[in-house]
């Protein structure tokens, strides 16, 4: 007999008599995830990891027109400002990535450096402006002053990459961690790059979001993002997320 | 040369098998009758090349338009026939005018386009349509869509000139002007089949064929073939009136 | 007649919870909408560039779809030949396919690495023409299926007595064929240039999304939906592409499509 809940995120059980909880992740942590799924999975039998990967702008906006999330972790912590309602506790860091450039692993238009994406005929994919790695494309390239010759306009990094890698474009600017996890793409690393901070919110109060909550902001998740190439984050205490939010357009 | 029309029509359409043997001489007319599904339209078609003969032969005026056993078929539009359908058949996009002068354009390939509209007025004009040339098929009464389905086929002076009842939709008082339409725009030498359920055209033709069931039953003149006892709905068709 | 032909009335209900399915998603969007800005928004230059190339893209991938379906259309209906379903089923795989896996095969076909983007040197992503070449792919089968319907009710005696006229086949088709088949060759026209219209998936996968070439009005709302500054943009155009389409169909419809 299955318990009658209140229709939040973690009031739904499975079939089999799992608990199922919902996050939400940014799109850029489709592998991180996947890990993280199978590690509290796997110590806690009970649960069932529901995961939601999209852009977080996008997923910021099924959870203002209310969609039952019970944690959303964010690329970028300065997302989590246009939340309609205020997360359960402070948002926590829980780790850092950094935006990097990537050619075709054969370099076919010969990029040695972000000063050649306005060379005329070069092709770069980029994330749209308003999805987190499109805000810091646009940071990235204002700051340096970079101009690019022509771009496409990609609504998240997994279709920048998924371009870069079949050589439908010159270049791309993705997160470190994506152009590591391939290699179909060589990297191209760049000076004074952006910096995005992997942040997560707590949406709802039961004990079993925040027993998950308590496991992301952990020292073995913590060891996982660095094994996938995530920077550490700079405070992983609850407070003030690390680094400066480049979305915020400064 | 052999001049006139030899046809040893054999063709099978599905369960349909027509079988007949046609002989007429140039300048002929020849009414086929027959109750309905006698095959009278299919041999037509057969004729014009529309249905391809799956044994026998067609021969008009020497060439031979279709021998199955030679490998040897005619395509419609290099027989020198044309056909008027039971139904019309004008085609509903063109004006009238352009309707009757459409086969010109292929049939007579010396003609200047003015020529071909000319020679298309003056077939309406003998059909008596002249003031409808620029209205459109469907603006017609179904006997008007008749005569100008005659006026199409006659306009072209083919030698074999195929007709399935041509007077079936149009009133009696018309049919006297088109029978002479018909025999106006008939270059000599003509041949002429027409399927027909009226003692009058049959009355007039040179010979009269019967079929039923897609083989000929009987052959002969209107006279003879009104005089014969064995079938009766041919006499009571064909048998001068009292 | 008609009075007998009206649908019981169980049936004109369920018909209405149809169109009920169909209208409170457009009013809800007209209610979402920024009035007081909807026309500030129209003329966004993002807006312009995008009408601009969607106004091409869908006019260019109708033509090809005529231009190459019409063909196609006539084989279909008109002809016996070995492998016909298998023809039928390959030409009808867009309507069933995602757009975007037709993207993605669009790309294995004419992208850059393939043999077609080494000959002409950049192949057709992030170019209109590729653009084009998606739209008309997925619009393309809606007008084959559209003629082949009309052709198959065509009464075949027209081209018979053409052809007894002496009309050879090229003219028998140009001049009977083709203008007796006027109706459904327009009617599918109108559906397919609709669908290239609204076409997004195998765009964005094999043309990218490029600014006054691929970024086409759909391209421009589902970009502009990423941004929450932008979000009022999108409906906007939502409504203009709403407001297009509805009057090109409408007038359309009753201008060219006869009443049967």
């Amino acid at each position: 007999m299955s318990i009658v809940m209140p229709a939040t995120a973690v009031g739904c059980s499975t079939g089999d008599g799992r608990r199922t909880i919902d996050v939400y992740a940014a799109s850029s942590l489709a592998d991180m995830m996947e890990l993280v799924e199978e590690g509290y999975e796997r110590d806690n039998p009970e649960v069932d990891l529901r995961m939601n990967l999209a852009g977080t702008n996008a997923l910021v906006r099924q959870v203002n027109s209310g969609a039952d999330a019970a944690i959303l972790v964010a690329a970028d912590a300065s997302f989590l400002e246009d939340l309609v309602e205020e997360p359960i506790v402070t948002p926590v860091a829980l780790a850092t990535n950094e935006l990097t450039l990537t050619v075709p692993a054969d370099n076919p238009a010969g990029i040695a450096g972000p000063e050649d994406l306005g060379r005329e005929g070069v092709l770069t994919a980029r994330c749209a402006t308003g999805v987190p790695c499109g805000d810091a494309t646009d940071v990235y390239l204002a700051a340096n002053g970079f101009a690019v010759a022509r771009s496409t306009e990609e609504a998240n990094v997994r279709s920048v990459l998924a371009k870069v890698s079949t050589g439908e474009v010159d270049a791309g600017f993705v997160y470190r961690t994506d152009a590591a996890a391939t290699d179909t793409v060589l990297e191209i690393p760049l000076a004074d790059a952006p910096q995005v901070t992997v942040t997560m919110a707590q949406l709802d109060s039961s004990e079993a979001t925040t027993e998950l909550a308590r496991y992301l902001g952990s020292d073995e998740v913590a060891d996982l993002f660095a094994r996938l190439g995530f920077g550490p984050a700079e405070s992983r205490q609850p407070g003030i997320p690390a680094g400066d939010p480049p979305g915020d357009g400064g | 040369m052999t001049t006139g029309l030899t046809a040893d029509m054999t063709a099978n359409l599905g369960p349909f098998s027509l079988e007949v043997k046609l002989t007429t001489g140039v300048g002929s007319t020849v009414a086929v009758v027959g109750p309905n599904g006698s095959g009278k339209t299919t041999m037509l078609h057969v004729l014009a090349g529309v249905v391809p003969l799956t044994g026998g032969e067609i021969v008009v005026n020497g060439p031979v338009w279709d021998r199955p056993a030679d490998g040897i078929r005619l395509m419609p539009e290099h027989r020198d026939v044309a056909l008027v359908p039971q139904n019309a058949l004008l085609f509903p996009h063109l004006a009238v005018i352009d309707n009757v002068a459409f086969g010109l354009r292929y049939r007579d390939r010396g003609l200047s386009r003015r020529t071909q509209r000319k020679l298309a007025r003056e077939a309406l004009e003998a059909a008596g349509l002249e003031h409808l040339a620029d209205r459109k098929p469907h603006q017609l009464s179904g006997g008007q869509q008749q005569r100008v389905a005659i006026a199409r086929a006659v306009v072209t002076r083919p030698s074999l000139l195929l007709l399935d009842e041509p007077l079936s939709n149009v009133d009696a008082a018309n049919r006297h002007q088109l029978r002479e339409t018909i025999d106006e725009l008939r270059p000599p030498g003509q041949i002429q089949i027409v399927v027909t359920h009226g003692r009058l055209h049959a009355s007039t033709a040179d010979q009269v064929v019967a079929l039923d069931h897609g083989r000929v039953v009987a052959t002969g003149s209107a006279a003879e073939l009104g005089r014969q006892r064995k079938i009766g709905w041919l006499r009571d068709m064909l048998a001068p009136a009292d | 007649m008609t009075a007998l032909r009206r649908p019981p009335t169980v049936v004109l209900v369920v018909a209405g919870l149809g169109v009920l399915l169909f209208l409170i998603p457009v009013l809800a969007l007209l209610g979402d909408a920024p009035w007081s800005t909807l026309f500030t928004q129209f003329a966004a230059p993002e807006t312009v560039a995008a009408g601009r190339v969607s106004v091409i893209v869908s006019l260019a991938a109708t033509a090809l779809a005529v231009v190459l379906g019409v063909p196609m259309a006539f084989a279909l209906a008109n002809m016996d030949f070995w492998g016909k379903p298998i023809v039928r089923t390959i030409i009808t795989v867009p309507l069933v396919l995602p757009p975007v896996v037709t993207g993605v095969a669009l790309t294995s076909a004419f992208g850059r690495r393939t043999l077609f983007g080494e000959l002409t040197g950049i192949g057709l992503t992030s170019t209109m023409a590729g653009a084009i070449l998606a739209a008309a792919v997925v619009a393309t089968p809606f007008l084959v299926l559209t003629v082949e319907g009309t052709l198959r009710s065509t009464d075949p005696g027209y081209e018979q007595l053409a052809s007894t006229l002496g009309a050879p086949p090229l003219a028998r088709w140009w001049h009977i064929s083709l203008p007796l088949a006027r109706p459904g060759v327009l009617a599918g026209a109108i559906l397919a240039w609709a669908r290239a219209l609204g076409e997004f998936g195998a765009t964005i996968t094999f043309a990218g999304n490029t600014e006054g070439s691929t970024q086409t009005l759909p391209l421009e709302i589902a970009l502009a939906l990423e941004n929450p500054d932008t979000q009022d943009r999108a409906v906007a155009v939502s409504i203009l592409m709403l407001i297009v389409s509805l009057t090109v169909l409408i007038t359309l419809r009753d201008r060219w499509i006869p009443r049967r």
